[in-house]
């Protein structure tokens, strides 16, 4: 591919001729230093010999040359063309080209009112998050009471597959979370405790923050950011392929297709990982303490039971089962809320995260205040 | 004259299963070929072979004399500078507008904005859709538009050698002939070379010069419409349903 030329000849009866020559194609002009300097050039020649005809003929020429050639032009513009057809057919490609918009129409209200309107539509939104969410949750006991009634159709595959996605696949991480958290609190706890004689307070501290806020709150947080995220990425994929409209085609309801048996399954799975991550918990904290303190952990272990009321663990796997209902409604309705486009896939997963680890975090607090007398 | 396109003995496979072999094949520049085939039999492999997405078992895949398994990443990716791909559906990036869909092609390449926007306006134009489309989402628009801003997205880089899969599926017979009709001018104008892979007689009659049956694992046949058309292989004569017409 030859590179873009210009020249200027002189007939001998004094007529001069501009010829353009080799490749003025998009290819050749990509170049941001070539296309300048031929755009100076056909400047320079246009203005020096106005009278002059352009000779296209030799020249290999696409939009984009034609382009360049006719924007340079506006300057000065050639007396006459001799080209082919063809390329004459391409600049008379550009005079038909209607400038295209590249902004919908602009926005009526006025600057200052602006942040007014965002705020209202945020808190618009909000309360219409949550009336969603509580009417997804209405939706949900619906489905759980036809399904007490006939179990025969309850999706028991798919709760199945959900429990062992949800469940066994986190059992791992939540273990490993829940022995890293009792080390540190093990740990810290009993080097403040050290030179004391207060073996029960530090087994009570323990216990304590981890039956009734570690545990549940650590198996939150994991499964809203491993579950919950993937329970929206799943809908909203299936949502953007069409596969929910198809289901709905096929007389199915998606809701309790794919709605039910997740939410069922965190409903069933969370209360279990709470216990699994309150053992874990448990048994690093305390041995951690007691490799601290140079104490006997079967000591420590003992002394629990007596120290911290076994209510305290039911509080714990209650709060479970209720924050993997809330994880999976944000989740499943964010999944729903997810629009035909990648952004929209990746905005309502990591809002699912965040909402569902912000409504755990707002319903522990409640719970802390509302049972304060409880278990103590 | 050397072949834009060409295809020595290669063999085509689908997640390591053969699907077509000894597919053998030239296309001369400027010239518009017609790959046909019953759904399932390796035509959108073909395709994604000669892009350099899929690497072929065996056998080699010339593109303007250039051996596609041979060059190096840099290279292969200046060669698919020249070439304008439709993806079937059209494989449009969903978060960006129509004019950044198109744009991007030319963004990619360093260009300033005030040569991108006129180059972007009369792909669009090209691929007949208003400029009121420049800066709607892919989601706002139908399918036979979705295709059509693909076809401004290939279009904008000014293509040596336009690879089509299915490009007039989901166009309305207007809108199809208006495609037809910017490829043609295309071809003439700029003497680019098509491969196109279409299910659509009526575009496959009016725009190629030539058409490649594929099927049964193989090239079944390749030639002109019109002398295909006087095949009695029924296996042809079932790809231009000619049984269907005579024997209603």
């Amino acid at each position: 591919m030859s590179e873009p030329r210009l020249a200027a000849t002189v007939h001998v009866n004094g007529q001069a001729e501009i010829r353009v020559q080799g490749s003025w194609t998009l290819k050749t002009l990509a170049d941001r230093k070539r296309l300048k300097t031929m755009e100076q050039e056909v400047s320079r020649l246009a203005s020096r010999y106005r009278e002059a005809p352009w000779n296209l003929e030799a020249a290999t020429l696409d939009h984009f040359g034609a382009l360049v050639l006719r924007e340079t032009w506006i300057q000065a513009q050639p007396v006459s063309l001799i080209q082919t057809p063809a390329q004459a057919s391409l600049f008379a490609r550009w005079e038909h080209t209607p400038p295209c918009l590249l902004q919908k129409t602009g926005d009526p209200l006025h600057v200052w009112l602006r942040p007014t309107r965002w705020i209202v539509e945020t808190l618009g939104g909000v309360l219409a998050t949550v009336g969603l969410l509580i009417n997804l949750f209405a939706l949900f006991l619906r489905q759980l009471a036809s399904s007490l009634i006939r179990p025969q159709k309850v999706p028991w595959a798919g709760i199945s597959r959900e429990i062992y996605e949800i469940g066994v696949k986190g059992i791992g991480i939540v273990a490993l979370v829940g022995s890293l958290i009792g080390i540190v609190i093990g740990y810290l706890a009993g080097l403040q405790l050290q030179g004391f004689a207060l073996r029960s307070y530090l087994v009570f501290i323990i216990g304590i923050s981890v039956l009734r806020e570690l545990g549940p709150m650590l198996a939150a947080i994991l499964v809203a950011g491993r579950s919950g995220s993937a329970i929206t990425a799943e809908l909203g994929v299936m949502k953007i392929r069409g596969e929910i409209d198809a289901l709905r085609a096929m007389g199915v309801d998606p809701a309790y297709r794919l709605l039910f048996p997740r939410l069922v399954a965190l409903a069933v799975v969370m209360p279990l990982l709470v216990g699994w991550s309150d053992f874990f918990g448990l048994a690093s904290g305390l041995g951690a303490a007691a490799l601290t303190l140079h104490t006997s952990f079967p000591a420590l272990v003992r002394a629990l039971p007596q120290i911290v009321p076994i209510v305290n663990l039911w509080f714990g796997v209650i709060k479970g089962l209720c924050f993997g209902v809330i994880i999976g409604l944000v989740a499943t309705h964010l999944g729903w809320e997810v629009r035909a486009d990648a952004g929209s896939l990746g905005q309502e997963t990591t809002r699912s995260v965040v909402l569902a680890i912000t409504l755990v975090i707002a319903l522990d607090a409640l719970a802390a205040v509302l049972f304060q007398r409880v278990g103590f | 004259m050397e072949p834009a396109v060409s295809f020595e003995n290669v063999e085509v496979d689908y997640d390591g299963k053969p699907i077509l072999t000894g597919v053998g094949f030239n296309v001369l520049p400027g010239e518009i070929v017609g790959l046909v085939g019953a759904s399932g039999s390796g035509k959108t492999t073909l395709l994604r072979h000669l892009i350099g997405l899929n690497q072929p078992a065996q056998g080699e895949i010339r593109i303007f004399g250039e051996r596609l398994n041979q060059l190096p990443h840099a290279s292969r990716q200046h060669l698919r500078q020249r070439i304008g791909v439709l993806f079937q559906g059209g494989a449009l990036f969903s978060s960006l507008t129509v004019f950044e869909n198109v744009a991007l092609p030319l963004n990619e390449r360093g260009l300033e904005d005030s040569w991108i926007q006129p180059m972007v306006c009369l792909a669009l134009s090209l691929a007949g859709l208003a400029p009121e489309t420049a800066p709607l989402m892919p989601s706002e628009l139908s399918g036979g538009m979705v295709t059509r801003v693909a076809l401004a997205r290939c279009l904008v880089i000014e293509p040596e050698l336009l690879l089509l899969d299915e490009p007039t599926s989901g166009l309305d017979p207007i809108v199809s002939d208006a495609f037809i009709a910017v490829v043609l001018n295309l071809q003439k104008n700029l003497g680019i070379t098509v491969l196109m892979i279409s299910h659509d007689l009526r575009a496959l009659k009016r725009l190629c010069h030539r058409v490649i049956i594929v099927g049964e694992g193989r090239l079944l046949a390749e030639g002109r419409i019109d002398n295909l058309e006087q095949s009695r292989d029924p296996r042809i004569r079932a790809f231009f349903r000619l049984d269907e017409e005579t024997n209603p």
